[in-house]
């Protein structure tokens, strides 16, 4: 494996490899909803309600800010466009990146949606979408919809748009597994009736629980609740059917029902998601293709995990997720240390909880350094559990991205590769900037500085300065 | 007579001899020490309700379980050679046993899950007892930095209330608790915010914020509610894991 400094190849140019791992300090906080530019060269947040570019060229990071609306989104690919959602009457407003890196607060939205606007949203390019036509999909999750965009920009004045008819995002998922139509349709037929008196038992539910609380008396809260029962009685037995015939006769179909967490690939054209599989109740993460309101499931992980964002698409190289995870972890475990807490969180603990300044008299040993026991002593025990991952669709293969302490939050890619998450070193927020290639699991090839600065290259519009 | 002694003498055989064992979850197919791993399960009592959880390191497995002790879970790992790792979860008092080539265990004490003494946590102890209550409810998880958390907190307390159920909020953060009560304040949220301390919740999976989790019967969801939905969903979500409740043993 090359490590950092290493030189490749016999007689060949020299390729070095970028750091394993280097960390950009951020003075103030650095809000917990980070995305990533493709060039590794920014970083979006939103803070405390406002929407905050990090330039992350420089040491500490550059705050700039902007007066786009809370969970800002860029639209992903080349990051030309950024979603900003909560416009009053004009919805979604679409602004450009290097109009708000230059003008800041003044930037001016190129154009809006007012029927296609929520919060939660991702956006992604097609990989058609040019400068010249930018052309991409805009996907909103608790209202499980999408919408297609084509912009062309104009010279003066706004841009022409076009939009797509509004779709449901996901209404059935299916596998992609050889499917018998004839044996297909009998089982269809059979779930709708299962699926219909399972529905009607869940309606029951959902009103007997507010009725019996809202009963009259007491003999018609113990009708109430004997309906209620029963109802329960039923849903539970249609279920165990369907999940039955979902496992043994291999009907594959499910809804969007239990979608949470989607996210758009970087193409456009999938989604990551935390839902559930036929047959299953506990929910995987899993990559669904969109075809119209239906999705065909390509992968699931098996587990859990947090919002999950995609690599950039490359031809012959398999593609990648990264997401946090809750894990168990322990100094025992691991080799890497606590982390220390800042002065001022030092001084608050101690003022405000006696507990806590019990528990550091307990833990103190004889000899100890006051400060930097104290710190550590409170660091033990308030360690966030999350932790980084990568996983290869590939190969299936997960790998750790992130070590004990940093407490990562919202990774993402770079163009080509890197992963930059949000985090803490020795007190200090910032981001981490890792080459999952040298991770413990990794492939082993290194990313290197020309790819970096490649990735530099071609993710800039002309008119972004640097 | 001598009959009614033989069915005596049978049914005094002791019934855990034909208890069912645990079995291992499904997925790994290398494991080496299969029955060694097994048997330390069942020391712990876990109960085999294998959940599988992001995997510890390239090629290799994580499974969680609940034990029929409240406040302990099990994870178990299988390495990509095989070898069984268990960690037995509890606060403050967790230890990690390894099994090696020849199924020889090694155990050590391990903080898995430190105890932090503040007068705020929402302990198993509180659990426990809010569960025995049999009243029925609905566990928030939320967490400051995680806006949808914080601004849907009202949405999910008011459907409760709607629907007759505890609203039970608790923070899932474990940085300045002074700065948690700022974000309270500012969000009208409750004052002295409960902050997360409970095993049993922990391990079922907090890998979003907001994750709810529904009890009634004196029984807690294994399946988690994650993040934000619209009311009608949120609604359906909420009945089905009540009636799913009322079935579990």
């Amino acid at each position: 494996m090359l490590t950092s400094g290493a030189v490749a190849g016999f007689g060949a140019m020299a390729k070095e490899c970028i750091e394993k791992r280097r960390f950009v300090p951020v003075p103030g906080a650095i809000g917990l909803y980070q995305r990533v530019h493709p060039s590794g060269k920014y970083t979006m947040a939103s803070i405390n309600g406002q929407v905050i570019i990090f330039d992350l060229t420089t040491n500490p990071a550059r705050a700039i800010k902007t007066s786009m609306n809370d969970e800002t989104y860029p639209v992903e690919g080349s990051w030309d466009l950024l979603a900003s959602p909560n416009h009053d009457d004009e919805g979604m407003n679409y602004f450009s990146f290097d109009e708000v890196l230059r003008d800041g607060r003044k930037a001016q939205a190129k154009f809006n949606d007012p029927e296609h606007n929520e919060y939660y949203h991702s956006a992604a390019e097609f990989p058609d979408s040019t400068k010249e036509k930018r052309h991409f999909r805009t996907a909103l999750y608790t209202k499980l919809r999408y919408r297609d965009y084509t912009m062309t920009p104009a010279s003066l004045g706004r841009p022409a748009v076009q939009k797509s008819e509004i779709k449901s995002l996901c209404e059935q998922i299916v596998d992609e597994r050889p499917r018998d139509p004839v044996k297909d349709e009998a089982l269809r037929s059979q779930l709708r009736t299962l699926e219909k008196t399972r529905k009607d038992s869940l309606k029951i539910i959902e009103r007997h629980q507010t009725m019996s609380i809202n009963a009259a008396n007491s003999r018609r809260r113990n009708e109430l609740r004997t309906r209620l029962l029963k109802a329960k009685v039923s849903f539970n037995e249609d279920e165990r059917k369907i999940i039955d015939a979902q496992r043994q006769l291999g009907l594959v179909d499910t809804t969007n029902e239990d979608l949470s967490e989607p996210t758009l690939s970087k193409d456009a054209e999938l989604i990551g998601t935390v839902t559930r599989s036929p047959g299953e109740l506990r929910k995987t993460l899993q990559i669904l293709k969109i075809e119209g309101s239906k999705c065909t499931r390509v992968a699931d992980l098996g587990y859990a995990t947090g919002k999950a964002s995609f690599s950039y698409p490359e031809k012959n190289v398999s593609l990648k997720l990264t997401f946090t995870g809750e894990r168990l972890e322990s100094e025992a475990l691991s080799q890497t240390p606590a982390r220390f807490l800042t002065d001022e969180e030092n001084k608050r603990a101690l003022k405000s909880d006696k507990d806590l300044r019990d528990l550091i008299a307990q833990r103190r040993r004889p000899g100890d350094q006051l400060d930097k026991d104290l710190r550590k002593t409170i660091a033990l025990s308030m360690q966030s559990k999350a932790v980084a991952h990568m996983y290869d669709v590939g190969t299936k293969k997960t790998v750790r991205i992130s070590e004990i302490g940093d407490s990562p939050s919202s990774p993402g890619f770079t163009r080509d590769g890197r992963i930059i998450y949000a985090g803490q070193s020795d007190g200090r927020n910032g981001f981490f900037i890792v080459d999952p290639n040298q991770a413990d699991g990794g492939s082993g090839v290194c990313i290197t500085k020309e790819d970096a600065e490649r990735a530099g290259q071609n993710s800039e519009s002309p008119s972004t300065t640097k | 007579m001598k009959y009614n002694l033989l069915k005596c003498l049978v049914c005094l055989v002791p019934a855990v001899a034909f208890a069912a064992k645990i079995a291992m979850p499904q997925g790994p197919t290398n494991i080496l020490c299969p029955s060694a791993s097994i048997a330390e399960l069942e020391t712990f009592g876990t109960t085999g309700e294998w959940v599988r959880h992001i995997d510890p390191e390239p090629g290799g497995w994580a499974f969680r379980s609940p034990t029929k002790t409240f406040g302990q879970w099990i994870e178990l790992r299988i390495s990509p050679k095989g070898l069984t790792e268990i960690l037995v979860t509890r606060a403050g008092d967790s230890k990690v046993l390894r099994l090696d080539r020849s199924c020889v265990k090694k155990s050590a004490a391990v903080d898995l899950f430190p105890v932090r003494h503040s007068e705020h946590d929402f302990t198993d102890k509180d659990l426990e007892k809010l569960i025995g209550s049999k009243r029925s409810g609905l566990i928030y998880v939320w967490h400051p930095g995680m806006i949808y958390s914080v601004k849907h907190f009202g949405q999910f307390r008011d459907l409760c209330k709607k629907l007759g159920l505890d609203f039970i909020p608790v923070a899932n953060f474990n940085g300045d608790y002074a700065s948690l009560e700022e974000t309270s304040k500012k969000f009208n949220l409750p004052a002295s915010p409960k902050l997360m301390a409970s095993v049993e919740l922990f391990m079922r999976g907090i890998q979003h914020h907001p994750t709810s989790y529904v009890f009634a019967d004196g029984k807690l969801s294994l399946s988690p509610i994650l993040g934000v939905k619209q009311n009608p969903e949120l609604t359906r979500v909420i009945a089905e894991s009540l009636a799913r409740l009322s079935n579990a043993n």
